[in-house]
């Protein structure tokens, strides 16, 4: 049994079939690599995962937690975090106001409380010296107080890496966190992403088509094509697998 | 990534509508406006198209036969001359009528020359220039215009009268705005012609506070006569109450048949004003009310209120609101074939081009409609020979504005008033000061030369605090069904001089019934 | 760059704050005193200029209010001047209809509107942009119909006022001013209104500084996001909307405080655009920018009118520019529009000047003389507490001693910031 259960998951949008009938589990604290061509329904399973989209059937569980009776507001309750392929920050904020709203789930102060200032400081502080925190780990405390708009691609990538984590994530969603990274600085990644695995004892759902990095990292990978499950396995199976080759082969 | 350019567009978008706005109101202003009666575009309130329209087509003048005028320079009180008996006697002013001003009920720092120096007499008026109702704003032009005509023949001895007009969009609160900055400017010896009835209201309060003149308001709301109440106050026009004394008036002499009344009223001050007025008139005549309809200013259309009117058979049907739905009423009841009634619709309503004209688009006419009216029309050619007319004429056009314009002509009328009072009053005891002022207007004698012929315009202190009490019933008569009528005369004057009385005799005819 | 680097919390930096907030304060109680001290720019000494500043301060509090709306939720509100009016009418009605004291009838309103703008802010739950902006602008359209229809309760067109005497407010005998004639009332109406709208202003500065406030903007600059990072939506846009509601129905009490006279088109759709006009101009998204708002609102038409009525105050040289225009206006029908003509093109160039509004352009400026380096109480005590810093995790970590953190000179700037000397994960991206 895996902390997360993905069972027979189909999305339509009119008449592309985004996700068929599409099964996987992760098991906890691994890291799971999902890929497949581009198209192939990585990002639209995220987004079923976050409750973005609705499935047209299928179900999904994490950790007993049905997922599917969750709204998209309170599924980081239930520990899942995420970061997006084509960036979602709030651009008007600063930096470290980013992460900070990242562990909006982790902290209480209300309307009254906060505009009143009481019993609200203190748990402010916490979330600031947090946040402070995890930019230090991520080497963004030189932008912590710009607005995000206007600071590189690889630098918000990072800043929805520690916004994600600044909700004390069970399972984190990695939408292509390598895209726009040079080769040394995927190496860095990688090393950063096994890290917080561990440090923070995470269950990683990546996705990546940087391939060298997916199967470096990954426990375990599910391949998916035009939203069906080609194959699934280890790395070293996957890379080996003639379906696999033939869909990238295909694509390419 | 930056949010900016979401607010940059809400502001072109806004400045754009800014400038739209200004440009489509002045030209819509640009198309109405003639006016006496101002007053009544404040209750109609069904949105800027009905107010608008209301106002722009209010009129009073009349088109009646020419009359020999009183010249400007007429009129007599009683003592006018250098033994007056009213005016600043043992510090107390005393005019006639027994209005009195005690000025030590003033502010303390009431200044009884305020506005007023050997070479100026300055007044203020609050009116609308700009928004829906721009037109309007031609009144003060109109005014200033004859007081430029008296200042070149001498002003009020050797004084010239200064006019300064400042706009209030006919926002009441506005309007408490300016009048608020001219009060605390202490520099004006009077207001005059403050249009509009909530616009006068909002002020009138604080003007009678600090011992204001706040003379010859433009609007025909009844409440200008609380002498007691609001003695600093009056008004001008022919007022809603009067004016539907005048219509029981008519009807019992011209029309004895008439027996049963339906009414359609404007559910607000004008028009209950209008049903008090009629309902205390037909005391002790045949006539009796059988029906009344109530419509709201957001009413869209009027044919359930007619469906039910028309029921009740009755011989007479007034109309007893304003704006488009005078338009609207005046279309039911001709489509109707079965019930022909006599229509009498109120005096703001007067204008063809504004009323009568849709019907027209419609195929129907509006004949037959009755109004009072109490002014003369300067553009009516039977009146061409009107010395007072031909003066306004010439004057005009030596000043470069077009006399055609007929709320030239209308200011024309309120600052007569005023030059009058202004000249009665250098005549009392202690010679113009505002105290006098008051009391020159609350005791005014002399014809508006611009009233129909054979009304008066007289006040008479705390017993009479109506100006204009009079008028004439006039018909709405077609010939061509395909073009546009014309009013004309139907039965003689009336002219109820002096006995409306005091507003204390609306509030009691409105609280008895 | 600045003329002047001030780091947040050093003396410097302390002074300059403390020396900001005591200029506001001085220009605050300077309109108490001006009638005394003999100085008294803009003739603020006199009562017509006090309501007007009064004026300001009320509406100030309006654009605050629907700053939350429009500036920080992003939702494009235009029915503002319907909760002004509610709380306008409300105050109004309650003091002249039930004797009620001014004071007493602000929560009242504050409630009323608060409970009506969450019900209008229902279908912002489902709509959004322009088609909440044509929502919210009908319920501006229809508040003054409603005042109409219920006009026994309202006063309906001809408006409703407080009974003759009872309408001003006069300091209690201890305020210096208490004897100060005409200035008296005013000048106590300036006191209350300054107390609130203070109060006002700093709780809406301490909610956007706060987690609260945060979310909000989350929720303006992408929905998305904000919902997965756990933001409940449909809550804080409708508590956004009453709370927006609330502030602005303040404003009404406010302004029958200062002008106790309400009419129904007093709040229609111009005051609904001139809000968000006074709100943009002042600059959107920022919680002073209420202030310049709220001036230009209240004066420039005030001024414009004044120039295109007898062009008084009107500079020489333009004045004989613009002297055949108003000779060719004098005695045109609707010739005071000329000053909405005015307004709305000088609103368009000021727009393409300063697109972020007033506030954004005095920022602009005042980062050409001072700037402040970020470093609140919280980053003191961090590394002071640590020094050399260390990086601790949250307690499920584990703790991670082992690694070397980026010192404080990572926060004065990027140009200043030495190479990493982070090994495990140097992930520098593309910053450097
Ligand atoms: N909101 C949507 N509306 C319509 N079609 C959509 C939507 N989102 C995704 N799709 C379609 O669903 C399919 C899967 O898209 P998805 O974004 O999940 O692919 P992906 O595997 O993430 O690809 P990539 O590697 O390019 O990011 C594509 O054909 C895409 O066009
Ligand atoms: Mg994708």
């Amino acid at each position: 049994m895996g902390v997360l259960e993905v069972s027979e998951v189909s999305v339509r949008f009119g008449g592309v079939t985004a996700l068929d009938s599409l099964s996987f589990a992760v098991e906890a604290g691994q890291i799971c690599g999902l890929i497949g061509p581009n198209g192939a329904g990585k990002t639209t399973m995220f987004n079923v995962i976050s409750r973005i989209y609705n499935p047209t059937g299928g179900s999904i569980t994490f950790d007993g937690n049905d997922v599917l009776r969750t709204r998209a507001s309170t599924i980081s309750r239930i520990g899942i975090f995420r970061t997006f392929q084509n960036l979602a920050l709030w651009p008007g904020m600063t930096v470290l106001d980013n992460v900070m709203v990242g562990a909006h789930t982790k902290s209480h102060g209300n309307a009254v409380s906060s505009s009143f200032r009481v019993g609200s400081r203190g748990e402010e502080k916490r979330v600031a010296v947090r946040a402070y925190e995890l930019l230090e780990e991520l080497e963004l405390t030189d932008v912590a107080f710009r607005p995000a708009a206007g600071l590189p691609f690889g630098t918000l990538k990072r800043i929805e890496i520690a916004r994600a984590l600044a909700g004390q994530p069970r399972m984190l969603m990695l939408d292509e966190p390598a895209s726009g990274l040079t080769h040394s600085e995927v190496d860095v990644l990688a090393a950063l992403i096994k890290r917080i695995r561990t440090d923070y004892g995470l269950t990683i759902l990546l996705v990546e088509h940087h391939m060298a990095m997916v199967m470096g990292i990954s426990d375990h990978v599910v391949v998916l094509d035009f939203g069906r499950r080609i194959a699934e396995g280890t790395p070293a199976q996957i890379s080996r697998d003639p379906r696999v080759i033939e869909a990238y082969l295909g694509e390419s | 990534m930056r949010p900016t350019r979401w607010k940059k567009s809400v502001v072109l978008g806004v400045g754009a509508a800014f400038v739209i706005a200004s440009c489509g109101s002045s030209t819509k202003a640009g198309s109405t406006a003639t006016t006496v009666a101002a007053g009544t575009a404040t209750t109609a309130g069904a949105g800027a198209a009905t107010t608008a329209a209301a106002a722009s087509a209010a009129t009073t003048a009349g088109t009646s036969a020419a009359t020999a005028a009183g010249t400007t320079t007429g009129g007599t009180t009683a003592g006018s001359a250098g033994g007056a008996t009213e005016g600043l006697v043992n510090g107390v002013y005393k005019g006639i009528g027994d209005f009195n001003i005690d000025p030590k009920k003033c502010p303390a720092d009431w200044n009884d020359k305020q506005g007023i120096t050997d070479k100026e007499i300055d007044l203020f008026v609050s009116l609308p220039k700009s928004g829906p109702l721009a037109g309007f704003g031609l009144l003060a032009d109109g005014a200033s215009s004859y007081f430029k005509y008296i200042n070149d023949n001498g002003g009020i001895g050797g004084r010239n009268i200064v006019l300064d007009a400042k706009d209030d969009a006919y926002k009441p609160d506005q309007t408490k705005t300016n009048v608020d900055e001219a009060l605390g400017a202490k520099k004006y010896a009077a207001f005059m012609t403050v249009l509009g009835t909530a616009n006068n209201l909002a002020v009138w309060d604080t003007t009678n506070d600090e011992c204001m003149p706040h003379l010859l308001n433009g609007t025909g709301a009844a409440q200008w006569g609380d002498v007691k109440g609001h003695p600093w106050t009056t008004g001008m026009q022919l007022d809603y109450f009067t004016e539907a004394s005048l219509w029981a008036k008519w009807l019992a002499k011209e029309h004895p048949e008439a027996k049963t009344v339906a009414e359609l009223t404007f559910n607000n001050d004008f028009g209950k004003s209008y049903s008090a007025g009629f309902k205390y008139s037909i005391k002790g005549t045949g006539l009796s009310v059988v029906h009344q309809e109530l419509h709201e200013g957001t009413a869209p259309n009027l044919t359930n209120q007619f469906t039910t009117l028309a029921a009740t058979k009755a011989d007479v049907v007034l109309l007893e609101t304003t704006g488009a739905f005078c338009t609207q009423a005046m279309s039911e009841i001709e489509k109707n074939t079965t019930w022909k009634p006599i229509v009498i619709m109120s005096g703001t309503c007067g204008s063809v081009a504004q009323f009568f004209k849709p019907l027209v688009d419609q195929g129907l006419t509006g004949a037959n409609t009755y109004i009072i009216q109490n002014f003369k029309d300067v553009n009516d050619p039977a009146n061409a020979s009107d010395p007072f007319i031909q003066l306004y004429q010439k004057t005009l056009t030596a000043q470069g504005l077009d006399p055609k314009q007929t709320t030239y002509a209308t200011g024309w009328i309120y600052a007569w008033f005023m030059t009058e009072i202004l000249k009665d009053a250098a005549g009392y005891q202690g010679g113009l000061t505002r105290g006098n002022i008051m009391l020159a207007a609350r005791s005014i004698q002399e014809t508006n030369p611009l009233l129909i012929a054979g009304l008066t315009s007289k006040m008479d202190g705390m017993k009479d605090a109506y100006l204009t009490e009079g008028g004439r019933m006039a018909k709405y008569t077609v010939t061509d069904p395909k073009a546009l009528g014309r009013f004309v005369p139907s039965g003689d004057l009336i002219n109820l001089e002096g006995q409306l009385g005091t507003y204390d005799t609306v509030k009691a005819a409105a609280a008895g019934g | 760059m600045a003329l002047v680097t001030l780091k947040q919390g050093t003396p410097a930096h302390r002074a300059y704050v403390v020396g900001a907030w005591a200029l506001a304060a001085i220009v605050l109680i300077y309109v108490i005193f001006a009638y005394r001290w003999g100085f008294a720019p803009g003739s603020i000494d006199k009562a017509f200029r006090l309501t007007q500043i009064n004026d300001v301060i009320c509406y100030a509090v309006a654009i605050l209010g629907l700053n939350l709306v429009i500036g920080f939720s992003g939702q494009l509100s235009l029915g503002h001047s319907a909760f002004v009016g509610l709380g306008a009418y409300t105050t109004i009605i309650l003091v002249a209809d039930h004797h009620w004291s001014y004071l007493a009838t602000v929560p009242v309103s504050a409630a009323l509107c608060f409970v009506i703008g969450l019900v209008v802010g229902l279908p912002a739950l489902r709509i959004r942009g322009l088609y909440l902006a044509v929502v919210t602008l009908s319920v501006a359209y229809v508040f003054p119909t409603l005042v109409v229809k219920y006009d026994s309760l309202t006063g309906g067109p001809n408006g409703k006022k407080p009974a003759r005497d009872t309408g001003k407010m006069n300091p209690p005998s201890w305020m210096p001013f208490s004897n100060a004639g005409r200035l008296a009332s005013p000048l106590w109406v300036y006191c209350i209104l300054v107390v609130i709208a203070t109060a006002l202003f700093l709780l809406v500065r301490n909610f956007m500084k706060s987690r609260p406030g945060r979310a909000l903007l989350a929720v303006r600059d992408n929905q998305t996001s904000a919902a997965v990072s756990g933001i409940n939506l449909p809550l804080y846009k409708a508590l956004t909307f009453g709370a927006s509601a609330a502030i602005g129905g303040i404003a009404g009490s406010m302004l029958m405080i200062n002008r106790p006279f309400a009419s129904d088109v007093q709040f229609g759709l111009p005051l609904a655009i001139f809000l968000v006009v006074g709100l943009v101009a002042g600059g959107a998204g920022t919680i002073s920018g209420a202030i310049p708002g709220a001036l230009i609102y209240v004066f420039v038409p005030y001024f414009m009118s004044a120039w295109t009525t007898d062009q008084r105050g009107m500079p020489p040289g333009i004045k004989q520019v613009t002297k055949p225009l108003f000779d060719w206006l004098q005695g045109r029908q609707g010739a005071g529009s000329i000053a909405g003509v005015f307004f709305g093109v000088g609103l368009l160039i000021f727009v393409f000047v300063l697109p972020g509004g007033f506030i954004d352009g005095i920022r602009r400026l005042r980062s050409k003389v001072v700037q402040v380096i970020p470093n609140p109480s919280w980053l003191r005590e961090l590394h002071g507490s640590a020094n050399p810093p260390s990086t601790s995790h949250s307690p499920s970590s584990g703790g991670d001693v082992t690694q070397a953190a980026p010192v404080v000179a990572t926060v004065r700037s990027r140009v200043a910031k030495p190479v990493s000397v982070k090994k495990a994960i140097n992930l520098r991206g593309k910053t450097t």
